[in-house]
């Protein structure tokens, strides 16, 4: 039969019960464990009272898979006839009722090889009950939460040249690329917002908004340049909780035309505490010569990612568009940020309006 | 009158794992399970999951996993009769980690040193994950890096192991389901312990839970693929307790049968290979 069926999946009672276990208790555990089973009975199945002993093995077996419903197959072999009801004790007569299964000595291997057929087809075949659709458990699935948030400077150095108009435009241009960002990963669903920071840190768009819906309002520059609360605001946002545990790495964008006027090292310091943040795919983008590189350095703190450079409003909507777009995509291609070195080969060039 | 206190139905196991659309390109499931009964005794099992890390620097991950489930099964198995009869004198995470912990991770080891002298990494893999030969062999378990769940059950006494993420729950009909370990708020953002760091049975997480009347009957071990697929943070409370239903009402096997059917969904919303297996003994139904 080890030839037809995985050994694991056959309890055979005389050689399967280690030394030292109550056999009665694996013997019931065993039998309440298997969907099949098998008791072989030859010529001499019924000789001496065996069976008439309440404590004999082979009567407890029977009795109780009998009693626990599962399907008892009576084999006959050596030329074994299925012995009449009244000659097995009470607990055993519905063994009579159980079609039985002969092996002839001549056959043997024939027989056996139709056994397990049979019980094979009997494994496999369809099962009465309910259709084959169900209710799955647990709440609805549900794709997870990729948290993206702009950080951008609103200090009155960005009203001078258009910058702020043209920051404006920069963000209202990218909200199409992280779309489609989404388009080719409808596995997550981003959730973007915005922070400003002039004189303190602002939420622009406080509430984490689905992509699918954002609506850009356009930001009014005027005030310092308080690049620290807003890492500080970042830091409350990136804790668990609020943040879930199944969210994907955050991307973060920060985009400045000036150096920090007050404790950047301080907000930076407690926004890198986070693990959300640590974990956390930054870049920034400088705009104009007078941002702080260093500064910007400092929060990508990756030696192998520099800040973007921005000299002209084409090229700041295409570095946003860029940084937005490698951002929100680290969660599924990380190798992306091996790549932006060459980034700045592809910045349009300076038209007009030069910062 | 003399009354033999009854047999505890046996412990039987139910899984299935599902790959994950966003793994459509050719890659295969990076997770792995271990149900199959290593014993006879039907009151004795242990069942594993491991999640393979999947980044192209872990290329080899899925055979890590493979391997990880084999071994932890094994090695569980045999704990299993040292389990039920821990010492009260002595301190049993100290046996636990020395007869669980440390062989598991050791045996692994070896194991993936033994499949790399067999298969060396060939050039077309490294290309793939974009590493050189000398790099690849600095750290050559990292290729093969998995996480791992583990859950052994007797009659009297279980414990539930984990290394990385994903989770254990154990449930008894009687009382709400326990997610059996926390979250740690430092593995964020699909990072993770794993079975390829240094001193990884350091990071292993265990408890040893006894079976008596109020124990769990079922403990059921997730994949993060899984337990991504839902917003809800009591999603194990529900699960469990829907799955409860199902095995009383309909039977393991019924479940066994519609569970890839449901992980499906979940590997639909995440994107990610989906895998979950169950070790559940009837016989602990609610009261009514």
């Amino acid at each position: 039969m080890l030839q037809f069926v995985d050994e694991g999946n056959i309890f055979k009672d005389i050689d399967k019960i280690e030394a030292g276990k109550v056999w009665r208790e694996v013997i019931e555990a065993a039998v309440n464990a298997c969907d099949i089973f098998i008791t072989l009975i030859d010529k001499h199945w019924l000789d001496g009272d065996r069976l008439s002993d309440p404590n004999d093995l082979v009567r407890q077996e029977i009795s109780f898979a009998l009693k626990r419903g599962v399907r008892v197959i009576p084999v006959l072999v050596g030329g074994a006839e299925m012995p009449h009801a009244n000659a097995l004790p009470d607990q055993l007569r519905a063994l009579c009722d159980r079609q039985s299964f002969e092996i002839s000595d001549l056959r043997w291997r024939h027989d056996v090889e139709r056994l397990v057929r049979q019980i094979d087809v009997d494994f496999t075949a369809p099962k009465p009950g309910p259709p084959k659709t169900s209710k799955r458990p647990g709440p609805r699935p549900a794709r997870r939460p990729l948290h993206f948030i702009w950080i951008l400077d609103t200090s009155g150095s960005m009203a001078a040249d258009g910058k702020i108009q043209a920051l404006n435009h920069a963000v209202r241009e990218a909200i199409p690329q992280l779309r489609s960002v989404i388009t080719e990963h409808p596995n997550a669903e981003m959730l973007v917002r915005a922070l400003t920071f002039s004189e303190g840190a602002h939420w622009h768009i406080e509430t984490p908004t689905p992509v699918e819906s954002l609506v850009w309002e356009d930001l009014v520059p005027g005030g310092f340049t308080d690049m620290g609360q807003a890492m500080r605001a970042l830091a409350a946002v990136l804790r668990s909780p609020p943040m879930e545990p199944r969210s994907l790495p955050p991307a973060l964008v920060l985009v400045s035309d000036g150096q920090p006027t007050d404790d950047f090292a301080g907000g930076l310091a407690e926004l890198l505490a986070e693990p959300w943040a640590k974990h956390a795919m930054r870049l920034a983008v400088a705009i104009g010569k007078d941002a702080d590189r260093e500064v910007l350095r400092r929060f990508i703190a990756r030696p192998d990612i520099e800040p973007f450079a921005a000299h002209s409003p084409e090229q700041l909507a295409y570095m946003i568009r860029f940084a937005s777009n490698v951002a929100s995509r680290q969660a599924w291609e990380p190798e992306t940020a091996d790549t932006m070195s060459g980034a700045e080969a592809l910045v349009p060039g300076e038209d007009g309006t030069t910062w | 009158m003399v009354t033999t206190p009854a047999t505890p139905p046996p412990w039987v196991a139910f899984g299935a794992s599902v790959t994950g659309p966003a793994h459509a390109h050719g890659e295969s499931n990076q997770d792995a399970l271990y149900l199959q009964r290593r014993s006879a005794d039907p009151g004795r099992l242990a069942i594993a999951v491991s999640d393979g890390h999947g980044d192209p620097r872990y290329f080899r991950s899925d055979r890590g996993a493979q391997l990880a489930v084999d071994v932890a099964t094994h090695v569980a198995d045999r704990f299993a009769d040292r389990l039920e009869h821990l010492p009260a004198t002595e301190d049993p995470a100290a046996i636990v980690s020395a007869d669980l912990l440390l062989p598991i991770t050791e045996t692994w080891t070896r194991s993936v040193r033994s499949d790399l002298h067999s298969h060396p990494f060939e050039d077309a893999e490294l290309d793939n994950a974009g590493i050189d030969q000398s790099t690849a062999y600095e750290e050559p378990l990292l290729a093969y890096g998995a996480t791992l769940l583990l859950a052994v059950v007797t009659n009297t006494v279980a414990l539930a192991g984990r290394l990385g993420d994903g989770d254990v729950v154990g449930l008894n009909g009687r009382a709400p389901a326990e997610q059996l370990f926390p979250h740690d708020p430092d593995l964020v953002a699909n990072t993770t312990h794993s079975l390829c760091e240094p001193d990884a049975a350091r990071y292993f997480l265990t408890r040893i839970i006894r079976l008596d009347d109020c124990g769990p009957n079922m403990f059921l071990l997730a994949s993060d693929g899984y337990t991504n697929s839902f917003a809800e943070h009591d999603w194990y409370s529900t699960v469990a307790s829907d799955l409860m239903s199902h095995l009383e009402r309909d039977g393991h096997q019924w479940v066994a049968e519609r569970l890839p059917e449901w992980l499906e969904e979940s590997a639909r919303a995440t994107g990610d290979d989906v895998t979950v297996c169950a070790a559940y003994r009837a016989g602990l139904a609610p009261s009514s």
